[in-house]
């Protein structure tokens, strides 16, 4: 079988799909005395890198009394140890002991930590919630105040479109009514005259006929 | 109150978030993602508190992009490149301001391995010295092979699922991961001859 690819052997080492089946490479490996180095050097530093914890942080302003309050109970279990102890001269049960009260206080503080760590965790997951509720309650507050400028604006335009159309009817009518008005004057003064130029031929007539005689 | 929430997955928890600034359903989404985020950045990073503030950043910037979100992808995925990014961003500002990730001890950068400490003192002491010389050792290789190992290694992340998150072939991210663990083993080589069963 032909070595397979550093890619392909990659791939198989960490379980995932290969173009060969994953038993060929196997018993590639195993036969292969190149590959099986590779894998080999390739699973012990996978082992090694596994000893990385998932280290906690501390953050830089977590209150200081906590580890202190540890660190004085400690010392003085300690100090009432190493009294009670002083003039024994079994040095193995001192230790024994030391070593249990120790392991006490440590398991101690560790909850302690744990259920801070816990706490602020809460806490920040509360935050991060109020932040996005505050967050939302702003945009629509600002919505709401972009939505009524924006309804004054609306309606102050319409006014001004409003007053304009009236003004400019007004001034249509006002111009009708003055010719309707000459209109009237002309026709007045035509009739007058009418009138005037039949009773002037009325007289005429009523001059030029001649009277009956007797 | 979250009740509700425990049965529907990421993306339509983050659908949530984008349509109607569900405030519960974000609080979901961080509880679910903010532990695989605060470790993928301590391993970017090698420093807790950056991790820790980071995260809190990743977050924030997934509210404020929540309508960048395409439901067709996946959410992880989504969350990974914004937490990727910042880390590239924060380890930049660390290489221009000159400062390494690699000072101190772990005490001094504020971590703690209480989660690690199930042996004896001793053992305990042995145990921190071991997981430092990986800290060390995972920082020494380059940014695009110790994103892949932890992705990989770590978070357990497919091949094809980092090729997505990083925007590369599937192919190149096996040769990125084969070339990350051929220099890791040689950075711990002194730790492997420890390691090996004792008969």
């Amino acid at each position: 079988m032909k070595h397979p690819t550093p890619e392909e052997l990659v791939s198989w080492f960490y379980g995932e799909k290969t173009t060969r089946p994953s038993r060929e490479l196997q018993s590639h490996v195993d036969e292969c005395v190149a590959c099986r180095a590779q894998v080999d050097t390739w699973r012990a530093t996978s082992r090694i890198l596994n000893d990385l914890p998932a280290p906690v942080a501390r953050r830089r302003w977590t209150p200081v009394p906590l580890q202190w309050a540890a660190a004085a109970a400690l010392f003085v279990a300690l100090g009432i140890l190493v009294d009670r102890f002083a003039f024994s001269t079994d040095e193995a049960k001192l230790r024994a002991a030391l070593h249990v009260d120790m392991q006490q206080q440590l398991a101690a503080a560790r909850e302690e930590m744990s259920q801070e760590f816990q706490r602020r965790h809460d806490d920040v997951v509360a935050q991060v919630a109020a932040l996005a509720e505050a967050k939302i309650a702003l945009g629509s507050q600002k919505l709401a105040e972009d939505f009524g400028l924006a309804l004054q604006q609306a309606r102050a335009e319409d006014r001004a479109t409003c007053l304009t159309a009236l003004r400019e009817l007004g001034a249509k009518h006002d111009a009708e009514v003055a010719t309707l008005k000459r209109g009237i004057e002309t026709v007045v003064a035509l009739a007058d005259y009418g009138f005037e130029a039949t009773e002037q031929r009325f007289a005429q007539l009523a001059a030029s006929t001649p009277t009956p005689t007797e | 109150m979250l009740s509700p929430l425990l049965t529907i997955t990421d993306e339509q928890a983050m659908w949530r978030v984008k349509m109607d600034d569900d405030p519960q359903a974000f609080a979901r989404l961080v509880e679910r993602w903010q532990g695989p985020i605060q470790r993928l950045c301590i391993k970017m990073l090698g420093d807790a508190h950056r991790a820790e503030d980071l995260t809190q950043e990743a977050f924030a910037r997934v509210f404020a992009r929540r309508k960048d979100y395409e439901p067709a992808g996946r959410f992880s995925t989504f969350l990974w490149r914004i937490a990727l990014n910042l880390c590239y961003d924060e380890l930049r500002k660390i290489k221009r301001r000159g400062e390494s990730s690699l000072e101190g001890s772990a005490d001094e950068r504020g971590e703690t391995d209480f989660m690690a400490d199930t042996a004896g003192p001793d053992l305990q002491v042995v145990a921190d010295e071991r997981a430092e010389h990986v800290r060390r050792a995972l920082l020494q290789i380059p940014e695009p092979y110790r994103v892949v190992v932890v992705l990989r290694h770590y978070e357990g992340l497919k091949f094809r699922e980092i090729g997505e998150v990083l925007d590369i072939p599937e192919g190149t991210v096996k040769s990125r991961m084969v070339e990350a663990l051929n220099q890791l083993s040689r950075l711990l080589k002194p730790l492997v001859s420890d390691d090996r069963p004792t008969l």
